[in-house]
């Protein structure tokens, strides 16, 4: 399955990213947005990385969610292909409406709203899957209530909900599909950490789970396991167990 | 008690307003010409309102004279043609704070808003309908309210 990475001016993930999809085995290429969506053709399945695109002028993810190239990634992921946005690229897929797709797509229904700290966080950061494993097409292989570790970078990572409607929808319907395993350090409603749709193949995942896919990437505790062990510090580990999952997904 | 409401607007080339300008038009929402943008910063004080805008470019705390003008505003309402969003919850502890450090005693409280201003061709302010198009692209429902005149 073709992996597009979809790169906006101000991304700044795109690279950890690629490497994440190609090291878990799929086949991953990068995308610029002036390449206009025709340059989607033959790619099955998208990702949006984090990053600042367009500078989040208006507010994080405004701008991109209206560009033509997200458009064709919103028509391809309503037909049902995969699409993951991390952190920039969550805050993109949520200001869409496809995310968590509760109102009508165009619309958004939740944010990513300034931190309740009000400033930039970035810290290490588990999640735990909250819904049901097969809930969406990106955790059907994890057990359940299993543990990924990532890496929190955002001064607007607090999920929001537009109403209580839209609320109760996302807890009836099993849409939160993360929460923070510690501390709600951000603010976000239900301790949020990534959102997917109702169909289950698009997922908004506000930490980044390429930032530590690697074993020297780790809190030390995880690096001082394999202390003297090269080999060890240097392979896939972590946040890329998510994308070897993606890549079992893609691979279908 | 006076209540202020500046406006802080920059004077250099505004990108993101030029960046919502561009949306807009993509967005098919083209009875736009221009799109303005300032940040409101409406304060309540046991000060008159002069000597409030006076410390507030003094203090260059909200204000840079290289690159912003300010001006007050007669109404802590939208004009014709504003869109003024607001987020609530937002604490402006820090700036009140700052200012009242830099010598802007008896402040009550300090709120902000960001004003977007569309114009049509003519430089004339846009109708409600486009107003209400451009909503969901300059203030997020979820945590922001968009006040429209």
């Amino acid at each position: 399955m073709k992996t597009a990475i979809i790169v906006f001016p101000g991304s700044n993930s795109e690279e950890e990213t690629l490497r994440a999809v190609n090291e878990a085995g799929g086949a991953g290429r990068l995308v610029w947005w002036f390449e206009g969506p025709q340059a989607l053709r033959g790619f099955d399945a998208f990702i949006l990385p984090g990053g600042f695109a367009y500078e989040d002028r208006i507010r994080a993810g405004a701008v991109a969610a209206r560009d033509p190239i997200v458009a064709a990634v919103i028509d391809a992921a309503t037909h049902g292909a995969p699409t993951l946005g991390i952190c920039n690229g969550a805050q993109v897929l949520v200001e869409t409406g496809l995310v968590p797709g509760t109102g009508p797509v165009g619309r958004p229904q939740a944010a990513l709203a300034p931190n309740a700290a009000g400033h930039f966080i970035d810290t290490y950061a588990e999640m735990v899957l909250s819904a049901p494993p097969e809930r969406c097409i990106f955790t059907r292989h994890l057990e359940p209530g299993a543990r990924v570790p990532a890496w929190a970078s955002h001064g607007e990572g607090r999920y929001a909900f537009r109403d209580d409607q839209t609320r109760r929808a996302v807890q009836e319907q099993q849409l939160l599909v993360f929460r923070y395993a510690g501390e709600n350090f951000n603010g976000a409603e239900l301790n949020c950490a990534a959102l997917t749709n109702p169909a289950g193949n698009a997922l908004a995942i506000m930490p980044h789970p390429e930032r530590v896919g690697w074993r020297y990437q780790q809190p030390q505790r995880a690096k001082l396991d394999v202390r003297g062990d090269r080999e060890a510090y240097l392979r896939p580990y972590g946040g890329n167990r998510l994308f070897a999952l993606f890549a079992q997904v893609f691979a279908r | 008690m006076s209540l202020v409401v500046a406006s802080v607007e920059l004077k250099i080339p505004d990108n993101a307003a030029f960046t919502a300008f561009d949306a807009l038009r993509r967005m098919g929402v083209r009875d736009v010409g221009d799109v303005k943008r300032s940040d409101l910063w409406i304060i309540e004080s046991g000060r008159l309102p002069q000597e409030v805008c006076d410390a507030l470019k003094r203090t260059e705390i909200i204000f840079n004279p290289n690159k912003h003008v300010m001006r007050s505003l007669q109404s802590d309402r939208p004009a014709p043609g504003e869109i003024w969003v607001a987020t609530p919850g937002r604490s402006h502890e820090r700036e009140r704070r700052l200012l009242e450090q830099a010598g802007l005693s008896g402040i009550r409280s300090v709120e902000s808003r960001v004003r977007w201003l569309l114009l049509d061709e003519h430089g004339t302010p846009c109708g409600h309908p486009t107003l209400e198009r451009a909503r969901d692209l300059l203030a997020n429902p979820a945590y922001q309210d968009a006040l429209i005149a």
